[in-house]
């Protein structure tokens, strides 16, 4: 009997004793790393499709995955049918013996569950929710009624992280938030000038990168650079007493 | 000509009073804006003493604060609590604004003890340290507050009202002899005392002829002749320093003591923001 295979990325029917098997191999192996290099992609986790874990242990333990789970995680699996693929067991049993090709692989997926560990907590998403309006606000801070909706927004998602950060332990994270959270809070964001900006941006990056790893001299510097810029930080302001009073 | 000319660039040298160092960081932003403004330019001092009295008065409104929130079911119980007894713990109206905003900002307890913690353990020394050296003169080696704040387990303690054992006050009145006889000969006449309606020269001229006759200058009395203590230091410390401050027992003291004082009077009719009590 004739074997044929049909052709994973063209869809054509290829007769495989026609074939340089090598040639065959090479483009099925190509092919699978690059599946997996798509299933770990950055920007599918950062977009919330994070939940992966199943099939990327799925991938460590060296089994494949489920029907199921092929099925639940189709959204995020590479142009690549896996079932079509794992038809092809003869040219994957050869992949296997090959040891070394499967460590970088491991190695590759170990990294990735790394970065979906981190990914996942909730007030990391809504810091670069944070970072995304504070790029929206540069680009639209000579036009005022723009600056003061955005800030008025980024404050309530600065609120909304101090609330996510109420049962987590990362005093000094917390601090930083609420700092730029108070700058908003008690300036009318039509008197913030550009200095302003810049070193809300500052904060911001500091929040961001720094994340859980903020300390008390972190907070500190950044509670007096605020100072020096003559910005209100308590509840003094007219817009603190309008606010907050009765 | 040209002498003269560079004496009048030179910025003044101000020695900031209690009063001054609360009013320009947390009074209302009317008051605390003009304090600024007046002060900017200048080269600021202050010293150990005014830190001492300075964090008596913030750490322990705050401190309240943060026990009361602690101990409360919720935001709206512990401000009741508060509201109540805010005269016997000593905040006043300028601590007791600031702290209602607090409460109606915050929904829940977590992020306002949070808050409170920061300001508490940070935010009050960057504050209190704005633009001025942190090497501060001390010559009373006042103790009190030193080591504040302290916590227990989540708790933080209030600084006591009275002084720690290792008060050193007996000493700087040892060595300050000749102004406490000052002080005690002190007999305003009737057109300056028209200027001091809350008698503090007379209560500061009494305390001075007890400490001189051997009574004790520490505790209440201290408070009573912290503005003759703080007069005494900026001259000592600094010569030809200009005191800085919101009330006005400095000018009646300037006479006696040989101090230059620079009375800043706010431009608004709502100047009771900072209670003009001696020691405050």
């Amino acid at each position: 009997m004739k074997r044929v295979l049909k052709h994973l990325s063209n869809g054509k029917y290829v007769d495989l004793e026609s074939q340089e098997s090598d040639i065959w191999e090479d483009s099925m192996r190509n092919q699978y790393a690059q599946t997996l290099r798509n299933t770990g992609r950055i920007e599918q986790l950062e977009a919330g499709q994070a939940d992966i874990r199943e099939l990327v242990k799925a991938i460590l333990s060296q089994r494949w995955p489920s029907h199921r789970a092929v099925v639940q995680y189709s959204h995020i699996t590479p142009p690549v049918s896996w079932s079509a693929f794992a038809e092809s067991l003869d040219i994957i049993e050869k992949q296997h013996e090959n040891v070394d090709y499967w460590s970088r692989i491991r190695a590759d997926m170990e990294d990735k569950i790394v970065v979906i560990e981190r990914t996942t907590l909730p007030f990391e998403e809504k810091l670069s929710a944070i970072k995304i309006l504070y790029c929206e606000l540069e680009e639209n801070f000579a036009e005022i009624p723009h600056r003061v909706a955005l800030c008025a927004v980024m404050e309530k998602e600065l609120a909304a992280v101090e609330e996510l950060l109420e049962g987590e332990e990362i005093e000094y994270l917390a601090w930083c938030v609420s700092l730029v959270r108070d700058v908003l809070d008690y300036n009318y964001a039509e008197t913030l000038e550009s200095s302003h900006l810049k070193l809300l941006e500052k904060a911001i990056d500091l929040i961001c990168n720094k994340g859980m790893n903020c300390d008390k001299e972190d907070y500190r510097g950044l509670h007096k650079e605020f100072l020096e810029s003559r910005l209100t930080l308590v509840p003094i302001s007219q817009k603190a007493i309008d606010n907050y009073e009765d | 000509m040209k002498i003269e000319a560079s004496v009048d660039k030179c910025p003044p040298l101000y020695f900031l009073d209690t009063s001054t160092q609360i009013n320009r960081h947390w009074a209302d932003e009317p008051i605390s804006r003009q304090v600024r403004s007046d002060l900017a330019g200048s080269k600021l001092r202050t010293s150990i003493y005014v830190e001492r009295q300075y964090r008596y008065r913030v750490l322990n409104a705050f401190i309240s604060a943060h026990v009361f929130v602690i101990t409360s079911d919720d935001i709206q119980d512990a401000k009741t609590r508060l509201e109540n007894c805010r005269d016997d713990i000593g905040i006043d109206d300028l601590f007791y604004k600031f702290l209602r905003r607090l409460f109606r900002k915050y929904n829940s307890k977590k992020p306002l003890l949070r808050y409170l913690k920061r300001l508490i353990e940070v935010d009050w020394q960057n504050f209190f340290y704005d633009a001025i050296p942190k090497s501060l003169c001390d010559i009373t080696n006042c103790t009190k507050g030193a080591d504040a704040p302290q916590s227990r387990q989540g708790y933080y303690l209030p600084i006591p009202k009275r002084c720690p054992p290792n008060c050193n006050i007996c000493d700087f009145w040892k060595a300050k002899k000749e102004d406490l006889q000052n002080l005690a000969a002190t007999d305003p006449d009737e057109s300056k005392r028209s200027a001091d309606p809350k008698g503090t020269v007379q209560k500061i001229r009494t305390e001075a002829q007890n400490i001189l006759e051997g009574k004790s200058p520490r505790d209440e009395h201290c408070k009573v002749i912290s503005d003759a203590i703080i007069s005494i230091e900026a001259r000592d410390c600094y010569p030809g320093i200009i005191i800085h401050t919101m009330d006005f027992d400095f000018e009646n003291l300037k006479e006696i003591l040989g101090t230059k004082v620079r009375f800043f009077k706010v431009d608004q009719d709502d100047a009771n923001l900072f209670s003009n009590l001696p020691g405050e």
